[in-house]
Protein backbone atom coordinates (compact mmCIF):
# COMPACT_ATOMS: atom_id res chain seq x y z
CA UNK A 1 0.00 0.00 0.00
CA UNK A 2 2.76 2.46 1.03
CA UNK A 3 5.42 1.09 -1.36
CA UNK A 4 5.72 4.39 -3.20
CA UNK A 5 6.01 6.33 0.06
CA UNK A 6 8.82 4.06 1.32
CA UNK A 7 10.59 4.35 -2.04
CA UNK A 8 10.33 8.15 -1.99
CA UNK A 9 11.56 8.43 1.62
CA UNK A 10 14.44 6.00 1.08
CA UNK A 11 15.34 7.97 -2.05
CA UNK A 12 15.51 11.07 0.14
CA UNK A 13 17.78 9.59 2.80
CA UNK A 14 19.70 6.63 1.33
CA UNK A 15 21.42 8.79 -1.25
CA UNK A 16 23.80 11.66 -0.46
CA UNK A 17 21.82 13.78 -2.90
CA UNK A 18 18.75 13.50 -0.67
CA UNK A 19 20.53 13.67 2.70
CA UNK A 20 22.55 16.75 1.79
CA UNK A 21 19.35 18.84 2.24
CA UNK A 22 19.13 17.94 5.90
CA UNK A 23 22.86 18.37 6.51
CA UNK A 24 22.80 21.78 4.79
CA UNK A 25 19.79 22.76 6.93
CA UNK A 26 21.59 21.70 10.13
CA UNK A 27 24.66 23.73 9.08
CA UNK A 28 22.43 26.79 8.56
CA UNK A 29 20.81 26.21 11.97
CA UNK A 30 24.26 25.83 13.55
CA UNK A 31 25.49 29.09 12.01
CA UNK A 32 22.40 31.02 13.14
CA UNK A 33 22.45 29.55 16.68
CA UNK A 34 26.21 30.10 17.00
CA UNK A 35 25.90 33.73 15.85
CA UNK A 36 22.94 34.42 18.15
CA UNK A 37 24.72 33.05 21.19
CA UNK A 38 28.31 34.14 20.60
CA UNK A 39 28.20 37.42 18.67
CA UNK A 40 28.38 40.26 21.20
CA UNK A 41 25.86 42.51 19.42
CA UNK A 42 23.35 39.72 18.74
CA UNK A 43 23.77 38.41 22.30
CA UNK A 44 22.16 41.62 23.57
CA UNK A 45 18.86 40.41 22.11
CA UNK A 46 16.37 38.99 24.58
CA UNK A 47 16.32 35.18 24.58
CA UNK A 48 12.64 35.24 23.56
CA UNK A 49 13.54 37.29 20.50
CA UNK A 50 16.41 34.94 19.67
CA UNK A 51 14.03 31.97 19.87
CA UNK A 52 11.46 33.79 17.74
CA UNK A 53 14.08 34.56 15.08
CA UNK A 54 15.26 30.97 15.08
CA UNK A 55 11.69 29.56 15.03
CA UNK A 56 10.85 31.83 12.08
CA UNK A 57 13.91 30.53 10.20
CA UNK A 58 12.96 26.88 10.87
CA UNK A 59 9.37 27.36 9.65
CA UNK A 60 10.40 29.46 6.61
CA UNK A 61 13.11 26.95 5.69
CA UNK A 62 10.64 24.05 6.01
CA UNK A 63 8.08 25.82 3.82
CA UNK A 64 10.61 26.71 1.09
CA UNK A 65 12.15 23.23 1.18
CA UNK A 66 8.79 21.48 0.92
CA UNK A 67 7.64 23.82 -1.88
CA UNK A 68 10.78 23.17 -3.92
CA UNK A 69 10.62 19.43 -3.29
CA UNK A 70 6.85 18.96 -3.86
CA UNK A 71 6.66 21.12 -6.98
CA UNK A 72 8.46 18.51 -9.04
CA UNK A 73 6.91 15.35 -7.60
CA UNK A 74 4.48 14.61 -10.46
CA UNK A 75 6.03 16.77 -13.19
CA UNK A 76 9.45 15.21 -12.52
CA UNK A 77 8.04 11.74 -13.14
CA UNK A 78 6.30 12.96 -16.32
CA UNK A 79 9.49 14.60 -17.63
CA UNK A 80 11.69 11.58 -16.91
CA UNK A 81 9.18 9.26 -18.61
CA UNK A 82 8.54 7.15 -15.49
CA UNK A 83 5.02 8.37 -14.83
CA UNK A 84 3.34 5.85 -17.16
CA UNK A 85 4.95 2.93 -15.30
CA UNK A 86 3.81 4.49 -12.02
CA UNK A 87 0.26 4.58 -13.36
CA UNK A 88 0.45 0.88 -14.13
CA UNK A 89 0.76 0.05 -10.43
CA UNK A 90 -2.48 -0.84 -8.58
CA UNK A 91 -2.41 2.56 -6.86
CA UNK A 92 -5.09 5.09 -7.71
CA UNK A 93 -4.02 8.53 -8.95
CA UNK A 94 -4.95 10.09 -5.63
CA UNK A 95 -2.99 7.46 -3.67
CA UNK A 96 0.09 8.24 -5.76
CA UNK A 97 -0.27 11.94 -5.01
CA UNK A 98 -0.94 11.36 -1.28
CA UNK A 99 2.14 9.17 -0.91
CA UNK A 100 4.27 11.73 -2.75
CA UNK A 101 2.92 14.44 -0.43
CA UNK A 102 3.55 12.33 2.69
CA UNK A 103 7.17 11.82 1.66
CA UNK A 104 7.62 15.62 1.50
CA UNK A 105 6.01 15.89 4.92
CA UNK A 106 8.46 13.27 6.27
CA UNK A 107 11.40 15.43 5.18
CA UNK A 108 9.85 18.33 7.16
CA UNK A 109 9.46 16.09 10.23
CA UNK A 110 13.16 15.13 10.03
CA UNK A 111 14.07 18.82 9.62
CA UNK A 112 11.95 19.71 12.66
CA UNK A 113 13.57 16.95 14.74
CA UNK A 114 16.99 18.33 13.75
CA UNK A 115 15.95 21.83 14.89
CA UNK A 116 14.89 20.67 18.40
CA UNK A 117 18.39 20.62 20.00
CA UNK A 118 18.96 24.17 18.72
CA UNK A 119 15.61 25.39 20.11
CA UNK A 120 16.44 23.81 23.49
CA UNK A 121 19.92 25.34 23.68
CA UNK A 122 18.68 28.84 22.68
CA UNK A 123 15.82 28.63 25.22
CA UNK A 124 18.19 27.44 27.95
CA UNK A 125 17.43 29.19 31.26
CA UNK A 126 13.91 30.25 30.25
CA UNK A 127 10.50 28.56 30.46
CA UNK A 128 10.08 28.74 26.68
CA UNK A 129 11.64 25.43 25.50
CA UNK A 130 8.45 23.34 25.33
CA UNK A 131 6.37 26.15 23.88
CA UNK A 132 9.01 26.86 21.22
CA UNK A 133 9.13 23.18 20.20
CA UNK A 134 5.33 22.82 20.28
CA UNK A 135 4.42 25.96 18.33
CA UNK A 136 7.23 25.65 15.76
CA UNK A 137 6.11 22.04 15.26
CA UNK A 138 2.41 22.89 14.94
CA UNK A 139 2.79 25.89 12.61
CA UNK A 140 5.55 24.25 10.58
CA UNK A 141 3.51 21.05 10.07
CA UNK A 142 0.33 22.94 9.12
CA UNK A 143 2.10 25.26 6.68
CA UNK A 144 4.26 22.52 5.16
CA UNK A 145 1.13 20.34 4.70
CA UNK A 146 -0.63 23.25 2.99
CA UNK A 147 2.31 24.22 0.77
CA UNK A 148 3.17 20.66 -0.24
CA UNK A 149 -0.52 19.96 -1.00
CA UNK A 150 -0.92 22.83 -3.43
CA UNK A 151 2.58 22.24 -4.84
CA UNK A 152 1.74 18.63 -5.74
CA UNK A 153 -1.58 19.83 -7.23
CA UNK A 154 0.21 22.49 -9.33
CA UNK A 155 2.87 19.97 -10.35
CA UNK A 156 0.13 17.57 -11.55
CA UNK A 157 -1.69 20.34 -13.39
CA UNK A 158 1.29 21.99 -15.14
CA UNK A 159 3.31 18.79 -15.78
CA UNK A 160 6.48 20.87 -16.13
CA UNK A 161 8.94 21.05 -13.22
CA UNK A 162 10.28 24.42 -14.33
CA UNK A 163 6.83 26.04 -14.57
CA UNK A 164 5.45 24.44 -11.42
CA UNK A 165 8.53 25.33 -9.36
CA UNK A 166 8.36 28.95 -10.53
CA UNK A 167 4.62 29.15 -9.79
CA UNK A 168 5.00 27.55 -6.35
CA UNK A 169 8.00 29.65 -5.34
CA UNK A 170 6.14 32.80 -6.40
CA UNK A 171 3.17 31.85 -4.20
CA UNK A 172 5.51 31.03 -1.30
CA UNK A 173 7.31 34.35 -1.73
CA UNK A 174 3.98 36.21 -1.68
CA UNK A 175 3.12 34.40 1.56
CA UNK A 176 6.47 34.84 3.29
CA UNK A 177 7.69 38.28 2.11
CA UNK A 178 5.17 40.51 3.97
CA UNK A 179 6.04 39.01 7.38
CA UNK A 180 9.75 38.66 6.86
CA UNK A 181 10.58 41.90 5.02
CA UNK A 182 7.80 44.41 5.78
CA UNK A 183 6.35 43.31 9.14
CA UNK A 184 6.88 46.63 10.97
CA UNK A 185 5.76 48.87 8.08
CA UNK A 186 2.69 46.74 7.33
CA UNK A 187 1.44 46.94 10.92
CA UNK A 188 1.14 50.73 10.57
CA UNK A 189 -1.34 50.80 7.68
CA UNK A 190 -4.90 49.54 7.27
CA UNK A 191 -4.01 47.81 4.02
CA UNK A 192 -1.03 46.12 5.69
CA UNK A 193 -3.14 44.96 8.62
CA UNK A 194 -5.75 43.61 6.18
CA UNK A 195 -3.04 41.74 4.30
CA UNK A 196 -1.63 40.34 7.54
CA UNK A 197 -5.08 39.18 8.69
CA UNK A 198 -5.56 36.99 5.59
CA UNK A 199 -2.00 35.72 5.29
CA UNK A 200 -1.58 32.36 7.10
CA UNK A 201 2.21 32.71 7.26
CA UNK A 202 1.82 36.12 8.97
CA UNK A 203 -0.53 34.52 11.50
CA UNK A 204 2.06 31.82 12.22
CA UNK A 205 4.85 34.41 12.63
CA UNK A 206 2.71 36.72 14.79
CA UNK A 207 1.70 33.77 16.96
CA UNK A 208 5.35 32.73 17.45
CA UNK A 209 6.10 36.38 18.35
CA UNK A 210 3.25 36.39 20.85
CA UNK A 211 4.34 33.09 22.44
CA UNK A 212 8.09 33.59 22.53
CA UNK A 213 8.49 37.36 22.87
CA UNK A 214 5.32 38.35 24.79
CA UNK A 215 5.26 35.10 26.80
CA UNK A 216 1.60 34.36 25.92
CA UNK A 217 2.10 30.61 25.88
CA UNK A 218 -1.39 29.14 26.40
CA UNK A 219 -3.22 27.64 23.44
CA UNK A 220 -6.31 29.73 24.17
CA UNK A 221 -4.29 32.93 23.65
CA UNK A 222 -3.21 31.68 20.21
CA UNK A 223 -6.60 30.49 18.90
CA UNK A 224 -7.04 33.68 16.85
CA UNK A 225 -3.79 32.94 15.00
CA UNK A 226 -4.25 29.18 14.87
CA UNK A 227 -7.60 28.87 13.12
CA UNK A 228 -6.69 30.87 9.96
CA UNK A 229 -3.67 28.58 9.48
CA UNK A 230 -5.85 25.47 10.00
CA UNK A 231 -8.44 26.79 7.49
CA UNK A 232 -5.70 27.55 4.95
CA UNK A 233 -4.28 24.04 5.33
CA UNK A 234 -7.75 22.50 4.98
CA UNK A 235 -8.43 24.56 1.83
CA UNK A 236 -5.09 23.46 0.32
CA UNK A 237 -5.83 19.81 1.11
CA UNK A 238 -9.26 20.12 -0.58
CA UNK A 239 -7.56 21.69 -3.64
CA UNK A 240 -5.03 18.85 -3.60
CA UNK A 241 -7.74 16.17 -3.42
CA UNK A 242 -9.70 17.76 -6.28
CA UNK A 243 -6.73 18.20 -8.62
CA UNK A 244 -5.18 14.79 -7.97
CA UNK A 245 -8.40 12.79 -8.38
CA UNK A 246 -7.38 12.00 -11.94
CA UNK A 247 -4.18 13.00 -13.71
CA UNK A 248 -4.60 14.54 -17.12
CA UNK A 249 -1.93 13.23 -19.56
CA UNK A 250 -1.32 14.95 -22.93
CA UNK A 251 -4.79 16.37 -23.04
CA UNK A 252 -6.47 13.00 -22.48
CA UNK A 253 -7.88 11.67 -19.26
CA UNK A 254 -6.16 8.51 -18.06
CA UNK B 1 18.29 111.03 5.18
CA UNK B 2 14.55 110.58 4.57
CA UNK B 3 15.18 107.00 3.46
CA UNK B 4 17.26 106.30 6.58
CA UNK B 5 14.58 107.68 8.91
CA UNK B 6 11.94 105.68 6.98
CA UNK B 7 13.86 102.43 7.58
CA UNK B 8 14.25 103.24 11.28
CA UNK B 9 10.51 103.98 11.58
CA UNK B 10 9.64 100.68 9.85
CA UNK B 11 11.96 98.71 12.14
CA UNK B 12 10.49 100.47 15.17
CA UNK B 13 6.96 99.64 14.01
CA UNK B 14 7.77 95.93 13.59
CA UNK B 15 9.58 95.86 16.97
CA UNK B 16 6.45 97.22 18.66
CA UNK B 17 4.33 94.62 16.83
CA UNK B 18 6.65 91.83 17.99
CA UNK B 19 6.54 93.00 21.60
CA UNK B 20 2.72 93.26 21.47
CA UNK B 21 2.46 89.73 20.04
CA UNK B 22 4.71 88.30 22.78
CA UNK B 23 2.89 90.17 25.55
CA UNK B 24 -0.45 88.92 24.25
CA UNK B 25 0.70 85.30 24.63
CA UNK B 26 2.11 85.76 28.12
CA UNK B 27 -1.10 87.43 29.25
CA UNK B 28 -3.10 84.62 27.65
CA UNK B 29 -1.00 81.99 29.46
CA UNK B 30 -1.29 83.78 32.76
CA UNK B 31 -5.09 83.85 32.61
CA UNK B 32 -5.29 80.13 31.70
CA UNK B 33 -3.11 78.90 34.58
CA UNK B 34 -5.75 78.73 37.34
CA UNK B 35 -8.13 76.63 35.22
CA UNK B 36 -5.35 74.01 34.62
CA UNK B 37 -4.82 73.76 38.37
CA UNK B 38 -8.52 73.05 38.82
CA UNK B 39 -8.27 70.09 36.40
CA UNK B 40 -5.10 68.81 38.07
CA UNK B 41 -6.82 68.71 41.43
CA UNK B 42 -9.63 66.55 40.04
CA UNK B 43 -7.51 63.38 39.85
CA UNK B 44 -4.58 62.16 41.90
CA UNK B 45 -2.18 59.46 40.70
CA UNK B 46 0.22 57.82 43.14
CA UNK B 47 2.98 55.42 42.15
CA UNK B 48 3.16 52.59 44.68
CA UNK B 49 6.29 50.96 43.23
CA UNK B 50 9.81 52.00 44.16
CA UNK B 51 10.90 55.36 42.76
CA UNK B 52 14.18 53.87 41.49
CA UNK B 53 14.15 50.47 39.84
CA UNK B 54 17.17 48.61 38.50
CA UNK B 55 16.79 45.64 36.21
CA UNK B 56 18.40 43.58 33.51
CA UNK B 57 17.24 43.51 29.86
CA UNK B 58 14.69 40.75 29.37
CA UNK B 59 13.40 40.98 32.95
CA UNK B 60 9.69 41.70 33.56
CA UNK B 61 8.85 44.29 36.22
CA UNK B 62 5.55 45.58 37.58
CA UNK B 63 4.61 49.25 37.98
CA UNK B 64 1.82 49.75 40.50
CA UNK B 65 -0.23 52.90 40.73
CA UNK B 66 -3.38 54.17 42.41
CA UNK B 67 -5.75 56.61 40.72
CA UNK B 68 -7.82 58.59 43.20
CA UNK B 69 -10.84 60.79 42.67
CA UNK B 70 -10.47 63.43 45.40
CA UNK B 71 -13.73 65.25 44.63
CA UNK B 72 -16.72 64.94 46.90
CA UNK B 73 -19.51 64.88 44.35
CA UNK B 74 -18.32 64.06 40.82
CA UNK B 75 -17.47 60.60 39.44
CA UNK B 76 -14.61 60.56 36.97
CA UNK B 77 -13.79 58.39 33.96
CA UNK B 78 -10.99 58.31 31.44
CA UNK B 79 -7.99 56.51 30.01
CA UNK B 80 -4.97 55.56 32.10
CA UNK B 81 -1.80 54.70 30.22
CA UNK B 82 1.89 54.38 30.81
CA UNK B 83 4.57 56.58 29.29
CA UNK B 84 8.28 55.76 29.06
CA UNK B 85 10.93 58.28 28.08
CA UNK B 86 14.45 57.25 27.11
CA UNK B 87 16.64 59.64 29.12
CA UNK B 88 19.83 58.74 27.25
CA UNK B 89 18.43 59.69 23.85
CA UNK B 90 15.75 62.15 25.08
CA UNK B 91 12.95 60.45 23.17
CA UNK B 92 9.70 58.76 24.18
CA UNK B 93 9.82 55.06 23.38
CA UNK B 94 7.40 52.91 21.42
CA UNK B 95 5.68 50.61 23.91
CA UNK B 96 5.10 47.85 21.34
CA UNK B 97 7.61 45.39 22.78
CA UNK B 98 7.68 46.77 26.32
CA UNK B 99 4.11 46.18 27.38
CA UNK B 100 1.31 44.05 25.96
CA UNK B 101 -1.22 46.21 27.83
CA UNK B 102 -0.62 49.86 26.95
CA UNK B 103 -3.69 51.55 28.39
CA UNK B 104 -6.86 50.84 30.32
CA UNK B 105 -10.24 52.55 30.17
CA UNK B 106 -11.47 53.48 33.63
CA UNK B 107 -15.24 53.62 33.31
CA UNK B 108 -15.90 55.29 36.65
CA UNK B 109 -14.22 56.22 39.92
CA UNK B 110 -16.72 57.27 42.59
CA UNK B 111 -16.06 60.48 44.59
CA UNK B 112 -13.40 59.93 47.23
CA UNK B 113 -12.56 56.44 45.93
CA UNK B 114 -9.43 54.98 44.34
CA UNK B 115 -8.63 52.20 41.93
CA UNK B 116 -5.35 50.28 41.79
CA UNK B 117 -3.62 49.83 38.44
CA UNK B 118 -0.73 47.60 37.45
CA UNK B 119 1.42 47.45 34.33
CA UNK B 120 3.82 44.67 33.41
CA UNK B 121 6.88 45.99 31.62
CA UNK B 122 9.42 43.85 29.83
CA UNK B 123 12.78 45.58 29.93
CA UNK B 124 13.67 45.42 26.26
CA UNK B 125 16.78 47.55 25.93
CA UNK B 126 19.53 48.71 28.25
CA UNK B 127 19.49 52.39 29.22
CA UNK B 128 17.97 54.94 31.60
CA UNK B 129 14.26 55.59 31.47
CA UNK B 130 11.60 57.65 33.20
CA UNK B 131 8.23 55.95 33.61
CA UNK B 132 4.99 57.77 34.47
CA UNK B 133 1.32 56.90 34.57
CA UNK B 134 -0.86 59.35 32.66
CA UNK B 135 -4.60 59.79 33.14
CA UNK B 136 -6.69 61.45 30.46
CA UNK B 137 -9.92 62.49 32.15
CA UNK B 138 -13.06 62.32 30.07
CA UNK B 139 -15.82 64.86 30.69
CA UNK B 140 -19.31 63.76 29.79
CA UNK B 141 -21.24 66.66 28.28
CA UNK B 142 -24.59 64.92 28.70
CA UNK B 143 -25.27 65.02 24.96
CA UNK B 144 -23.59 61.77 24.10
CA UNK B 145 -20.42 63.59 23.10
CA UNK B 146 -17.38 63.77 25.26
CA UNK B 147 -14.20 65.77 25.21
CA UNK B 148 -10.91 64.85 26.69
CA UNK B 149 -9.32 67.24 29.13
CA UNK B 150 -5.69 67.91 29.84
CA UNK B 151 -3.72 64.77 30.80
CA UNK B 152 -2.59 64.37 34.40
CA UNK B 153 0.73 62.67 35.11
CA UNK B 154 1.94 60.81 38.19
CA UNK B 155 5.34 61.31 39.69
CA UNK B 156 8.06 59.40 37.84
CA UNK B 157 9.81 56.11 38.38
CA UNK B 158 13.43 56.11 37.29
CA UNK B 159 14.40 52.91 35.60
CA UNK B 160 17.94 51.73 34.99
CA UNK B 161 18.19 48.74 32.67
CA UNK B 162 21.49 46.90 32.47
CA UNK B 163 22.34 44.91 29.34
CA UNK B 164 22.04 41.14 29.44
CA UNK B 165 24.64 39.43 27.35
CA UNK B 166 23.53 35.91 26.48
CA UNK B 167 26.95 34.71 25.46
CA UNK B 168 26.92 30.95 25.11
CA UNK B 169 24.06 29.99 27.45
CA UNK B 170 23.73 26.25 27.72
CA UNK B 171 26.92 25.91 25.72
CA UNK B 172 25.94 26.17 22.07
CA UNK B 173 29.18 24.76 20.68
CA UNK B 174 28.42 21.02 21.22
CA UNK B 175 25.04 21.43 19.49
CA UNK B 176 26.30 23.72 16.72
CA UNK B 177 29.13 21.36 15.78
CA UNK B 178 27.68 18.09 17.09
CA UNK B 179 24.37 18.05 15.16
CA UNK B 180 25.79 18.35 11.61
CA UNK B 181 28.58 15.92 12.56
CA UNK B 182 26.05 13.40 13.92
CA UNK B 183 23.89 13.73 10.78
CA UNK B 184 26.90 13.22 8.50
CA UNK B 185 27.84 10.14 10.55
CA UNK B 186 24.26 8.73 10.43
CA UNK B 187 23.76 9.27 6.71
CA UNK B 188 27.31 8.10 6.00
CA UNK B 189 26.68 4.85 7.93
CA UNK B 190 23.33 4.30 6.16
CA UNK B 191 24.98 4.87 2.78
CA UNK B 192 27.92 2.61 3.63
CA UNK B 193 25.68 -0.24 4.87
CA UNK B 194 23.47 0.07 1.81
CA UNK B 195 26.57 0.08 -0.43
CA UNK B 196 27.95 -2.98 1.35
CA UNK B 197 24.66 -4.86 0.89
CA UNK B 198 24.52 -4.00 -2.78
CA UNK B 199 28.20 -4.88 -3.33
CA UNK B 200 29.59 -1.37 -3.88
CA UNK B 201 31.92 -1.78 -0.84
CA UNK B 202 33.56 -5.17 -0.19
Amino acid sequence: MFELFYREVSGSFYSWKGAVWIIAASLIFSTVAYLLLTDKELSLMDQGEMLFTFGEIVVAFGVIMSAASASSTISGEVESGTFESLLLTPLTHRQIAIQKMLSVLTVWIILFLVSIPYLVVIASGTNLSWSAIFYVGVYGTLLVTAVSSFSVAISAKLKSSKSSMMAVLMIVLVLIAPSVFFATSLAKTGFGNGLESINPFSHAVNSLDSVLVDNEQSLMQQVNHLWPVIIFSAACIILFLVYTRRFDMRGEKI
Amino acid sequence: MKLFSGIIMTLLFFSILCVMFTLDHSVFAATELPSYQVYDNAVKIDIMSQKQIEGVAGQIIKIDGVITNPTISESIQGIAYISIVDLDNNIPIDLEDWSAQKGIYVSSIAPGKSIPTQWSLRLVQAGSYQVSIIFLKENSTGTGNSDLTRPIASSSVFLKVDPKINLNPGNVLPVAFGTPAALIAIFGTIGYMRGKRSGVYR
